[in-house]
């Protein structure tokens, strides 16, 4: 099953776990999932980063998991402001 | 597509003239301002004299009465959007106060904030138009510093803003605009364990990114609402999307073309002038040119923001770091978004740190809305952690680098921000900047040496680009990415590597938002890894028709066909077909087929980080406070580098403007808020006799997500460059500086406190 | 925003009575601050005298007497000019430190001199070599001593219709010699932060047998520092004059604090500029 780890803050909102592990085939299962165990996190994810085995994807929606995948989702990779939603970076 | 990295490249890696080239340097080349149109019309902003004041009133009305205007626009032209932060991944945005920052609405929120805007038939009209407009406001008290802007009695920009991000958030009214934080381990655990705590309050100023060209745009409505807009941008997709949401048009009715970009660095992604010409156009029924004033790019326009970063750092004995702790206030400006997320997760990754919280808050106070500027936010967060790491090798009689090698990152360790690192360099920089002659070279009294690491994500995003065959022989290739750094002639290095021609033969082409598949903007030095990818991807597509048309003229299978060296070459007993070069197949592809032209696009992960090490040698006048940079070394992990003329152009650039930035940068503001520097000559950046040739060194570990390994190069030079400058300060003055910039008399005065 | 008029007169009467016709009239040499003010909106002329057309105004002669300079040629003529170099080298390196390559292509002394800012490069050099210019209006010409000519930030003697015509500058005593130096952060491109400008001629025991030493943006005009010159009078430069000298200018500046420095930095730095200079300047002395 693919392995969600939770940092610091985010721990606050999954009862304190570190990381847990989750049936799912794609990224939006494991989110779904994830909102079903800790009502907490409801919502929270829908705009993180996601980092798939070191990946770090901006549009994870539909990407595969396989069953050993280590998932970190990631809320701030702002490259500072720009207009318009997809801006990074210089 | 990824494959072996030792693939022998034949011309990955060479150094041909860029295609751009010679327009550049003629003054052919045609930038924002060059752009015009029969029966144009000028537009000028009149912008507000307050930094901080409430608009009670707009009566445009003698403007547009004076002879020669034709148009003028104010919010109230504007549709109301949504005052909510639209959360996308890439940090977000609020349609709202985009639209309010092009033109305020209810309130100005720093000293040349647009108030309203003026066409007419020359500029000079317009200007004088602009002083006929009356504008009645409530002034209030300016906000101008991170103290005053936390303070519990500090006055609050936006009165119904609440903050977000990481919890617990601060309660009641604030100018805390969201948090972000980062933890791991056991903070105090980890403090306990360490031998040695080395803390700092660092603090910087508001800097500007300083490109040459200002702001320009043209926008042509037509009498069916459709749209046309000319402009110097990094984002042609990005103008066209923001300047359809903040004046409320369908944005499909809108064409914009990127001209040549004379900088951005990350201050061209934002609009401020389309969506106010593009009202003034509709308006007129003429064509409306805009153009900023280099005293609007500095009062108006994206700075980076001013900060200011509490640290600890606690290590072992033995060098070992074991905890560390930081709080950053980043100035967003007048409204939310500054960088300090992308602070928050460079800042201390360099580093294996067991135990660490990281805590970002983003601060909105009465100074120009920030922008991206070039590695948004870690520059400044690299000088705290980077001065901290020399001040800890100083504590524990430690070489520099020795010390940042024992705790370096590698493949395998986490990010502060979560996951786990691919194949990355930073090993390998410090390990090349160590063995460089730079690193032992002999030193003279007051004279100092400093090294420091930087390291920065790299976007991926959204890419498309189209690779065409001519009956010549020739390629073009099509991207929708504006070249800010060479990324023209790397692209075209590629279609030429695949295909096996001249990159002269190859001619890139940057197009308009309706000749090309979409791209995201250029920034997070993405372009050459991922719309590179793209053209890597349509190339290789262009091969397998090139393959199956020569399969057609020999009158053999598909199979039979490969694909060597710019040639179709008959094999699998067709070989006594020889060979066909790629210009005799483009000769007969009307018999073949027709045109080959193909497009490939992608939105792939972020691409591999890029880490780099600096060394710089100062001398410092001990009795002016001087600063003179003697020598300055740039290392840095390239992944591969396409074009290294430009990859070293880019460190060094990036060291230039951390040079800068740490020595003599900074906006200077009165105590009402108003810019008193908005003008190159007291903004100084360095000039070519302020800076060494800064030496480079491109170190190579591909990044595996890349079929040639590249990495972005553009932002991570600017990262490391103040902590180096200052590292080297110390080591040449004995005083650790704090505070930026180390200006003359700032460094004088720090000397005398000292001796005193 | 932009003046109605615009003339180049080819003498020098003409230009007077050009500049005496419009109270809004400003003479043009260079244009290189003057240009830059109307587009800031600082300066609002409705005429424009162009000096570059009278013969005088764009002559250099030279002779065992000195130098006498139109007040409209530009610095690069000045900094190229090697014999003017080698008389006046402290001069020239005042001259030279104004703006770029380009810019010293069109600027010229009599606008760094009519500008009046208490920082341009060429004036406390002007003042330590003793240098005049010569001004003419409807009432005739008249001569005036650099230091004397500026009155305060912008201000000058000029009266209505009277424009700088050329300079004067005295040929130096054997065995004397000019140095400038200033404070910049940046290395060029820059407003001085501070200017100090010395000449020292020397006896023929190597002693200094008079000084004349300059402080620039330190004032709201640039001055003499006679108190700094003299205590270097009768000495052979030792670090004990030198340090009275320091002290000395130092005690004569009066300077502000703005966004190119501070008060106390300037008062530190103009001592340590007097110094160097002073050195600069004697061995160039010594060396002739």
């Amino acid at each position: 099953m693919p392995t969600v780890i939770f940092s610091g803050p985010q721990r606050r909102l999954v009862n304190g776990d570190e990381r847990v592990e989750i049936e799912a085939a794609r990224v939006d299962e494991l989110i779904r999932a994830l909102y079903v165990r800790y009502p907490d996190l409801e919502g929270k994810l829908d705009c993180a980063a996601v980092s798939i085995d070191g990946d770090l994807h901006n549009a994870a929606k539909y990407l595969p998991l396989a069953p050993d995948a280590e998932v970190h989702f990631v809320g701030a990779v702002a490259g500072g402001s720009g207009t318009g939603p997809a801006e990074s970076a210089s | 597509m990824t494959e072996p990295s030792d693939r022998k490249f034949k011309q990955i890696g060479s150094r041909p003239i860029r295609h751009d080239g010679l327009d550049k340097v003629t003054g052919r080349a045609r930038f924002g301002a060059d752009f015009a149109l029969p029966g144009m019309l000028y537009g000028v902003f009149a912008r507000s004299p307050h930094a901080h004041a409430r608009i009670l009133s707009i009566d445009t009305s003698k403007a547009e009465r004076l002879e020669g205007v034709r148009a003028a626009v104010t919010a109230a032209d504007l549709p109301d959007l949504p005052d909510e932060w639209m959360g996308v991944t890439e940090g977000g945005t609020c349609p709202s106060e985009d639209s309010q920052n092009v033109l305020a609405r209810e309130k100005v929120l720093y000293h040349g904030h647009a108030v309203a805007a003026i066409a007419a038939t020359t500029f000079e009209i317009a200007r004088e138009a602009c002083g006929l407009i009356d504008v009645e406001y409530e002034v209030l008290e300016p906000v101008l510093d991170l103290g005053r802007a936390l303070a519990p009695d500090a006055p609050i920009l936006h009165e119904n803003q609440a903050p977000f991000g990481d919890e617990p958030l601060p309660q009641g009214p604030t100018n805390i605009a969201r948090q972000v934080a980062f933890e791991g381990g056991d903070l105090e655990a980890g403090f306990a364990r360490a031998d040695v705590v080395v803390e700092g309050t660092f603090e910087t100023p508001m800097v500007h990114q300083g490109y040459i060209e200002p702001h320009a745009c043209v926008v042509d409505v037509r009498e069916d609402g459709t749209s046309e807009i000319w402009c110097a941008t990094q984002g042609p997709f990005g103008v066209k999307r923001a300047t359809a949401m903040i004046v409320g048009c369908d944005a499909n009715g809108i064409k914009v073309t990127p001209s040549e970009i004379g900088g951005g660095f990350g201050g061209k992604l934002s609009v401020y002038l389309e969506p106010v010409a593009h009202v003034l156009s509709r308006k007129s029924g003429r064509p409306v040119k805009m153009q900023m004033t280099r005293e609007e790019v500095f009062r108006a326009t994206g700075p980076t923001s001013g900060a200011r970063i509490d640290m600890r750092v606690g290590a072992k004995r033995d060098g070992t770091l074991v905890a560390a702790e930081t709080r950053m206030a980043y100035e967003a400006g007048a409204f939310r978004g500054s960088a300090v997320g992308a602070a928050a997760m460079t800042v201390l990754t360099p580093y294996r740190i067991p135990n660490f919280k990281i805590l970002g808050l983003d601060v909105v106070l009465n100074k120009p809305k920030a922008a991206a500027y070039r590695a948004p936010g870690a520059p400044i967060a690299a000088f705290a952690t980077e001065s901290l790491m020399d001040e800890l090798a100083r504590r524990l009689d430690r070489d520099p680098i020795d010390l940042r090698l024992q705790n370096a990152i590698e493949e395998g360790d986490h990010a502060k921000y979560g996951p786990a690192f691919k194949r990355i360099g930073l090993r390998e920089t410090l390990e090349a900047a160590r063995a460089h002659p730079h690193y032992r070279a002999p030193l003279a009294a007051n004279q100092g040496r400093g090294v420091a690491c930087g390291f920065w994500m790299n976007g991926g995003y959204q890419s498309s680009a189209t690779v065409s065959v001519d009956e010549d022989g020739s390629a073009v290739v099509r991207t929708g990415s504006p070249d800010i750094g060479g990324s023209r002639v790397a692209l075209a290095l590629m279609v030429a590597e695949e295909l096996g021609i001249s990159v002269a033969r190859v001619r890139p082409f940057v197009g308009d938002t309706d000749s090309v598949g979409y791209c995201d903007p250029t920034g997070g030095s993405r372009v050459t890894y991922a719309t590179g990818m793209a053209v890597i991807e349509a190339s290789r597509q262009v091969i397998e028709h090139l393959r199956a048309r020569a399969a057609t003229i020999w009158g053999v299978g598909l199979d039979a066909v490969e694909w060597q060296d710019g040639c179709a070459v008959a094999t699998k007993g067709a070989a006594e077909k020889g060979s066909l070069p790629l210009g005799e197949i483009a000769e007969q592809m009307r018999m073949t087929g027709g045109p080959i032209v193909v497009s490939a696009s992608l939105s792939p992960p972020a691409a591999g980080p890029a880490f780099g090490t600096h060394l710089c040698d100062v001398e410092v006048d001990p009795e002016t406070g001087c600063t003179k940079v003697l020598r300055y070394t740039v290392v840095q992990d390239a992944g591969k580098a396409v074009h290294p003329t430009y990859v070293e152009g880019q460190f060094q650039g990036g060291a230039a403007q951390g040079i800068g930035w740490a020595l003599n940068e900074e906006y200077l503001w009165d105590e009402k808020g108003r810019v008193e520097n908005a003008g190159f000559l007291d903004y100084r950046m360095p000039v070519a006799s302020d800076l060494p040739m800064i030496d480079t060194v491109i170190v190579e570990v591909p990044n595996p997500l890349h079929p040639y390994g590249v990495r972005g190069v553009g932002e991570t030079p600017i990262v490391p460059p103040l902590g180096t400058v200052a590292n080297a300060m110390r080591a040449a003055t004995g005083v650790r500086f704090y505070s930026l910039p180390m200006s003359p008399p700032r460094v004088l005065e720090a000397l005398e406190s000292r001796q005193g | 925003m932009a003046p109605s008029h615009f003339e180049a007169p080819t003498d020098v009467e003409a230009a007077i009575a050009l500049l005496s016709r419009r109270p809004g009239a400003r003479p043009l040499a260079g244009g290189t601050d003057l240009l830059v003010q109307l587009r800031l909106g600082a300066a609002t002329p409705d005429l424009f005298v162009d000096l570059k057309r009278i013969p005088r105004l764009m002559a250099t002669s030279l002779d065992s007497k000195g130098l006498t300079l139109g007040a409209a040629v530009p610095a690069a003529e000045i900094v190229e000019n090697a014999s003017i170099r080698s008389l006046w080298p402290g001069l020239v390196e005042a001259t030279a430190l104004i703006g770029s390559s380009q810019i010293q292509g069109r600027a010229t002394w009599g606008g760094n001199l009519c500008n009046a800012s208490p920082a341009a490069d060429a004036v406390p050099a002007m003042i330590v070599c003793g240098a005049k210019i010569v001004l003419a209006g409807p009432g005739g010409e008249r001569e005036v001593l650099i230091e004397d000519f500026t009155t305060g930030p912008g201000e000058t003697l000029l009266e209505r219709g009277e424009l700088v015509v050329e300079f004067r500058v005295p040929a130096p005593a054997p065995r004397s010699a000019d140095a400038y130096l200033r404070v910049t952060p940046r290395s060029e491109m820059d407003i001085a932060v501070v200017g100090v400008g010395v000449q020292l001629e020397l006896d023929r025991e190597g002693r200094v047998a008079s000084a004349r030493v300059a402080l620039g943006a330190v004032a709201p005009t640039a001055v003499r520092a006679d108190a700094a010159a003299e205590a270097l009078v009768g000495s052979r430069l030792d670090d004990a004059a030198l340090d009275r000298a320091a002290v000395a200018a130092s005690t004569s500046a009066s300077p502000i604090d703005d966004r190119r420095g501070t008060a106390a930095y300037r008062k530190s730095v103009v001592g340590v500029l007097t110094k160097r200079a002073a050195r600069i300047a004697y061995e160039r002395a010594q060396a002739r």
